[in-house]
């Protein structure tokens, strides 16, 4: 089945978590996982929930990275 | 009491139902603490000057760069080495002469930072480094006192209010801890990755609405939203900042952060 985060399309496993998928797109786009956060339909979705959370066919996420310049 | 000078002086403002002559008297009495005093920062301590806030506690322990210039258009060159909190409590007298600064060059930190952000309506964060966005976050909370955070880098700008009072799961709504749980970044720094003036201006005139909406009391602000803005694809995005359920700030959980 495929997910998507910032429209690209994931294929990923029935039993994935979101915290493996999310690793594996920070892996693929030289992005620092402790650094990022993700939304779904315009929530956010704590970080301390990833570990839990299955993922559902067809979910939409948006994933960005933590900024701190000024 | 506003005086004819201040009708014709604050008028555009007043005209705003948000604000109007009650809204005037509010900014005077203000005390805001401010942050920071980069890209963001020197653009927010003049914008609520100019709009009539009363008093600007600033705080920077930088002086003036001659790389800060290109974004910083407040500090000229003939200011460069000079401390920030000087040179911008001078140019925020020449906008407002009735305005009281209060310049501290010092960091703000875990030490003094219950005496330096004492009896103030708001905090702005415009500092330029995680652990400090932490330390703000973390006091504003116990403090009981709004926060403005602000920030940028390269093609994007991020900014958000956060308010105690309006946090909780009744609120579906957390702190800054919670978007963010950590204390520092592994890169993506201004000196690192570089950013262009006005895209850390928009970040900034961001914080300075936000910060102008609360003081006015307007009763539409959104708390714990994220706007995320990148400059590059025009995409904008508001984001809900959830609460962590296992957030050691806004969720009573006493971990190991510090
Ligand atoms: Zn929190």
């Amino acid at each position: 089945m495929f997910i998507y985060i910032n429209q690209h399309a994931i294929a990923c496993g029935s039993d994935d978590t979101l915290a493996k998928v999310i690793r594996a797109y920070c892996d693929d786009h030289q992005l620092h996982f402790d650094e990022v956060a993700v939304a779904h339909n315009d929530s956010l979705v704590p970080r301390s929930q990833w570990a839990q959370q299955r993922i559902v066919a067809e979910q939409r996420f948006s994933l960005f990275s933590a900024v701190a310049g000024g | 009491m506003l005086s004819d000078a201040d009708f014709l002086r604050y008028s555009r403002q007043l005209m705003l139902p948000l604000c109007g002559e009650s809204g005037i008297q509010r900014l005077r009495q203000a005390r805001v603490a401010l942050v920071g005093l980069g890209g963001l920062g020197s653009l927010v301590a003049p914008y609520l000057a100019a709009a009539g806030v009363g008093t600007l506690r600033l705080f920077d322990h930088d002086s003036i760069s001659l790389s800060n210039l290109p974004r910083q258009w407040l500090y000229q060159e003939t200011d460069v080495q000079m401390p920030k909190v000087a040179v911008m409590a001078r140019q925020l007298k020449t906008i407002h002469a009735g305005l009281k600064v209060d310049a501290t060059a010092a960091r703000v930190s875990a030490d003094n930072i219950h005496h330096l952000l004492s009896d103030i309506d708001l905090i702005i964060d415009c500092s330029d480094n995680m652990a400090t966005r932490q330390l703000l976050n973390r006091h504003a909370f116990i403090a009981e006192v709004p926060l403005v955070t602000g920030a940028a880098i390269g093609m994007q700008a991020q900014g958000m209010a956060f308010h105690s009072a309006h946090c909780g799961t009744e609120y579906n709504a957390g702190c800054y801890h919670c978007l963010y749980p950590i204390t520092e970044l592994a890169a993506g720094s201004c000196q690192t990755d570089g950013v262009l003036g006005p895209v850390v201006g928009m970040a900034g005139c961001y914080q300075a609405t936000l910060a102008l909406r609360i003081l006015l009391q307007d009763p539409a602000m959104q708390w714990s939203q994220l706007w995320r803005f990148d400059l590059a694809s025009g995409h904008q995005q508001i984001i809900q900042i959830t609460q962590d359920t296992a957030c050691p700030v806004c969720a009573g959980h006493t971990s190991a952060f510090s």
